[in-house]
């Protein structure tokens, strides 16, 4: 279905490879200067993102919008004159209702489509070989393939465990089986994804502001999502996953939008 | 609210699992089934089962092994190269767990035989005498006496999917680190190595004056000395090559490349008698199966055909249609008197059974 996305970036990934040397720890290198690539070419829509999401904490925090919420609330106006006095409200603040969620569905195929060439490029069993080589228009995929998946201590085509305590956990814990290898990625994807999303989740005082309660669910939801994902698929994907993480984190702060009490508040400070 | 907030945030995941699964069930194929045949019986490798099929009746499904799929040590298991049998009625198969298990044919009990790999078991064990050589995903070679002891253990920087070939106190192993090695089968000590200049994924052929011969990736067959590794002789072939060399009577290796063609090739010299392509647009990921006098070749836009020793084509049958799209994988598998086995996926039927006119003798479906 996104093929003609995945395709192409399996080849810039592949190109990155090879103009890497091809060698031990460069598919690793390759993921995170991609992604890396790919974060600065999707900084536009991520500015956008922010700064609407930004306006909307602000419609939130309106004296007018809170007020109008409360008439809502008490069954003073219905669902329809709500909607008119709030598209009045977005007119008059200057705000795109849609400013917020298109940059994010814009993102999401190029997203899932790095996802997708990651997996694909490592091509771990003959039939994932058999639909990759075709797929290359590289001149010589016959000297990369198949990609040297070694990276740091990992191998980028199975699920990342350390096994440096494997011992020691194994005496600790029998029941383990011998399989005492610590998931770091996954535990560092997790600490990512969620500094991520609680750094860029604009805070609301508005208690009836919904959008920021999905907010606040979402960022402890897609950190664990994210986590069993890097646990259970490839260390390439994890790998993924922290780069843009950390890159989208680095943007945030370049803006000057960092804002590390949110990581310690539990919850916004209500409206006086 | 909070309901539609909870449905909204399941509908989320929901689809955002599904879009990262690639929309896919949990028994999708990441291989074609490997056959095996003993005597009246093939035994099936594919997906989660070794399908165990009676061949004198059409391949009725005699016995789905293992038979406790709900054992821990199976979680996860996936079964797709030809299975190992081992005395007493046993199978070695190794999974996509990472385990390499033996299972009872009588009454389909599994047991994990060696379990420390660390990656998938693609390639299929060879069995000698007295010595299982095990190659694993994980770049390593793996020695066991027939009790199941690890005798040793010889690494190499890439996954082997090969099946390695012995000669004498020798055994040879192609990895995808573009190398070949000579290895002490006894002790596992490296003799020789030889890059190939690019990966190979099948075993090569060695005939009875010690010369191997080994199709690889940068579309060339290699000749190569097996008391040395130096090389013989080397032939460009027109496309990658992922299948072994077969070899015939009077000097004449056949090869298949993964641009669906089919060679004969003498082997003093590599000198390429006849080449014939199969059909367009497609490959060949098996070898040719020389059988009655004539070599048989499926490709993987599910065809097969034969040809005579001269490259004259004999027959053919086309399977797939875009209602049925049937991919033919792997090489054909001769299971006795007039019966050739072959590997299928992109549909539900995992075998084709034909003779040797190319006739359909029957299918099997697993239940699955």
């Amino acid at each position: 279905m996104l093929d003609f996305i995945i395709n192409p970036f399996v080849n810039i990934l592949l190109y990155i490879y090879q103009f890497l040397g091809a060698g031990v720890n460069d598919f690793g290198w390759a993921i995170l200067i991609f992604t890396i690539l790919i974060r600065l070419a999707l900084y536009p829509l991520t500015k956008s993102q922010m700064d609407s999401a930004k306006s909307m904490q602000k419609l939130n925090e309106h004296p007018d919008y809170i007020k109008l919420q409360k008439k809502k609330k008490e069954g003073k106006i219905d669902q329809e004159k709500f909607a008119q006095e709030q598209m009045e409200l977005y007119r008059q603040l200057g705000i795109n209702p849609f400013g917020s969620c298109l940059p994010t569905l814009l993102q999401f195929p190029i997203i899932i489509g790095m996802y997708w060439a990651v997996t694909k490029a490592l091509a771990t069993s003959p039939l994932q070989l058999i639909e990759l080589i075709p797929e290359i228009s590289l001149q010589n995929a016959a000297t990369l393939l198949p990609l040297n998946s070694h990276f740091l201590w990992m191998d980028l085509s199975q699920p990342e465990r350390w096994y440096g305590l494997a011992d020691i956990i194994t005496k600790a814990l029998p029941f383990l089986n011998g399989n005492g290898g610590i998931p770091i990625l996954a535990i560092l994807v997790v600490i990512t994804s969620y500094f991520q999303s609680k750094m860029m989740t604009p805070t609301s005082s508005n208690p009836n502001d919904q959008s920021a309660a999905m907010s606040r669910m979402m960022a402890l939801y897609v950190p664990v999502l994210m986590g069993w994902i890097s646990y259970t698929y490839s260390a390439g994907l994890a790998v993924y996953f922290v780069a843009s993480n950390l890159v989208s984190l680095m943007q945030y702060g370049l803006m000057g939008k960092l804002d590390f009490s949110k990581l310690l508040r539990r919850k916004e400070p209500a409206a006086k | 609210m909070k309901k539609t907030k909870l449905l909204a945030i399941t509908i989320f995941f929901l689809a955002l699992s599904l879009v990262l699964s690639g929309c896919q069930g949990a028994a999708v194929a990441n291989s074609w089934p490997g056959i095996t045949v003993d005597g009246a019986t093939a035994y099936v490798a594919y997906n989660q089962a070794v399908y165990a099929l009676d061949l004198d009746r059409d391949g009725q499904l005699s016995e789905t092994l293992p038979a406790n799929t709900s054992d821990s040590s199976l979680k996860g298991a996936l079964f797709y190269h030809p299975p190992v049998l081992l005395e007493d009625g046993y199978l070695l198969t190794g999974s996509y767990n990472n385990k390499l298990f033996e299972i009872d044919t009588q009454d389909g009990g599994a047991r994990e035989f060696f379990t420390e790999a660390r990656n998938r078991w693609i390639a299929t064990p060879l069995l000698t005498e007295n010595r299982i050589f095990a190659p694993n995903a994980n770049g390593s070679v793996y020695a066991f006496d027939l009790s199941g002891d690890l005798l040793w253990e010889f690494e190499t920087d890439a996954a082997i999917w090969a099946t390695p070939v012995m000669n004498g106190s020798r055994i040879y192993i192609v990895s995808q680190d573009h190398k070949m090695y000579a290895l002490n089968a006894a002790t596992g000590d490296p003799v020789w190595e030889l890059d190939l200049g690019s990966a190979a994924v099948n075993s090569p052929a060695l005939d009875a004056d010690g010369v191997l011969y080994i199709g690889t990736f940068g579309s060339r067959l290699l000749a190569i000395d097996s008391d040395n590794g130096s090389i013989i002789w080397e032939t460009d072939t027109l496309g990658w090559v992922w299948g072994s060399p077969v070899l015939g009577a009077d000097g004449i290796l056949y090869l298949t490349d993964l641009e669906a063609n089919l060679y004969a090739i003498e082997t003093a010299d590599g000198n390429i008698l006849w080449s014939k392509q199969v059909d367009a647009d497609t490959g060949i990921t098996g070898s040719a199966l020389l059988y009655n006098e004539a070599l048989f070749v499926v490709t993987n836009s599910g065809l097969i055909a034969s040809y005579n020793l001269e490259g004259e084509r004999l027959w053919k049958e086309e399977f797939a249609s875009e209602d049925s799209p049937v991919e033919f994988h792997g090489t054909p598998v001769a299971a006795g008197d007039n019966l050739i086995l072959v590997s299928s996926i992109g549909t539900e039927t995992a075998v084709f059974a034909f003779n040797s006119e190319l006739e359909t003798l029957w299918q099997f479906t697993p239940d699955n």
